[in-house]
């Protein structure tokens, strides 16, 4: 399989992640200063317009975006890089991935990082109003998606644990390594079935505001496709553990793919209309 | 359906909420069976303590409108329109008892207090709903 298909898989997940998806970040500046006090903004027209005017959030991640593309680009030619050199004999596909998987991380910190600074930022500088909404109909799973995907999803992930015990019981495969790689899949598990849990529950804000009732619909899919996420490197790491077949480089671009699936979903939710009433009981802060 | 509590107003905030869902009780939207948000679901959504939901929903089942059914979830009780009814008038006789011992301790006489609630009958007006 060409290398080139790595580097075009990793570019477009680089474009997606640092570019469209911040982009579509930035417009949510408003919306979550009113989501906290609607008369915030006429307050502080001065700090409002600063704010708007800004584009450190979007150029910062447009030029990481750009020096990730030209290093891969660059490593994909054969140059090579004295900060990201491996051994000579290790195959050009896994200098690319380790390269992917280093700019992934790093991004992945800084938009953390962004995140938290722009709470931080809301926390001090808008209080909350003193008016509040809520409504007063339970938030339940259930709602949102049917019981058989639910069932589905609780017994694959049952079965898929089951697979492993019986393979370590029935001594297809042990020792530290595969005792190991159980733990992580059964963190990688119970890390994801928290998060699915915990989204209907999740108080309502500016996205749901901003997209109306589709927005918790598309993240409680996410959170419940993300659940099918440990079974991709399980299922692969069972293999590997058990016929020495090597899947790293399959299993990381589907881990790839996977992430750029849930990005698109992101990507193509449409703000609905104002006033267009579709999103009912969904407001923390009402306008006064 | 919506709750609206105002966190600057003089009425305390689990007060605000006990206040409104007792009043959705009596106005039948809140129908006997109705299951309610969470502690952790209304205050969360409020961003308010999650005790002061805590408080309120306490006092509303020591009051007998609403049922914690463990895991099952808190419902508004089969009994609460007339819990809330027994609620309101009992608040009302005390209310009124209140006014008519203040009233007789000012010297007036039991005419005069009834004249003043005839006419205060004539010229009050419905309340206004307040959140």
């Amino acid at each position: 399989m060409s290398e080139w298909i790595d580097f075009a898989l990793y570019a477009f997940q680089i474009v997606l992640l640092w570019v469209l998806l911040p982009r579509q970040s930035a417009q949510y500046t408003v919306p979550a200063i009113v989501d906290r006090d609607p008369d915030w903004p006429s307050k502080h027209p001065a700090v409002m317009q600063g704010l708007l005017r800004s584009r450190a959030f979007l150029n910062v991640f447009y030029v990481y975006a750009a020096i990730s593309i030209a290093v891969l680009l660059a490593l994909r030619l054969g140059f090579q890089l004295p900060v990201l050199s491996r051994p000579a004999q290790a195959p050009s596909w896994e200098i690319l991935k380790d390269a992917h998987g280093t700019f992934l991380i790093v991004g992945l910190i800084m938009y953390f990082a962004s995140f938290l600074f722009w709470r931080h930022w809301l926390a001090t500088h808008v209080p909350l109003a003193a008016r509040r909404s809520a409504s007063l109909k339970p938030r339940l799973a259930s709602d949102y998606l049917p019981r058989s995907r639910r069932v589905a999803m609780e017994v694959l992930t049952v079965a898929h644990i089951g697979v492993w015990l019986v393979v370590g019981a029935l001594g297809f495969a042990s020792g530290a390594k595969f005792w190991w790689s159980f733990a992580f899949i059964v963190g990688l598990t119970v890390l994801f079935g928290v998060i699915a849990h915990s989204v209907p529950r999740r108080r309502p804000g500016y996205l749901d505001r901003l997209f109306g009732e589709a927005y918790r619909h598309v993240e409680i899919r996410i959170a419940y496709f993300m659940r099918l996420w440990p079974l991709a490197p399980g299922a692969m790491g069972l293999v590997e553990l058990t016929t020495g077949v090597e899947l790293a480089r399959i299993g990381y671009l589907l881990i790839v793919s996977f992430v750029c699936v849930l990005a698109s979903m992101i990507l193509r939710l449409q703000p609905v209309a104002p006033g267009s009433g579709a999103t009912p009981d969904c407001g923390a802060f009402v306008p006064r | 359906m919506e709750i609206t509590v105002i966190t600057s107003s003089p009425e305390p905030v689990y007060e605000q909420i006990v206040r409104q869902i007792q009043d959705r009780v009596a106005s039948g939207e809140l129908a006997p069976g109705t299951a309610l948000p969470t502690v952790r679901q209304l205050a969360g959504d409020l961003q308010l303590n999650r005790n002061t939901v805590a408080r309120a929903y306490k006092q509303l089942e020591d009051r007998g409108v609403i049922l914690t059914a463990g895991r099952k979830g808190t419902f508004v009780r089969d009994n609460a329109p007339r819990e809330v009814e027994r609620i309101k008038s009992n608040r009302a006789e005390r209310n009124v008892r209140h006014l008519v011992a203040a009233l007789l301790g000012e010297g007036l006489s039991r005419a005069e207090i009834e004249t003043l609630f005839s006419d205060a009958l004539r010229v009050a007006r419905p309340k206004e709903t307040t959140p």
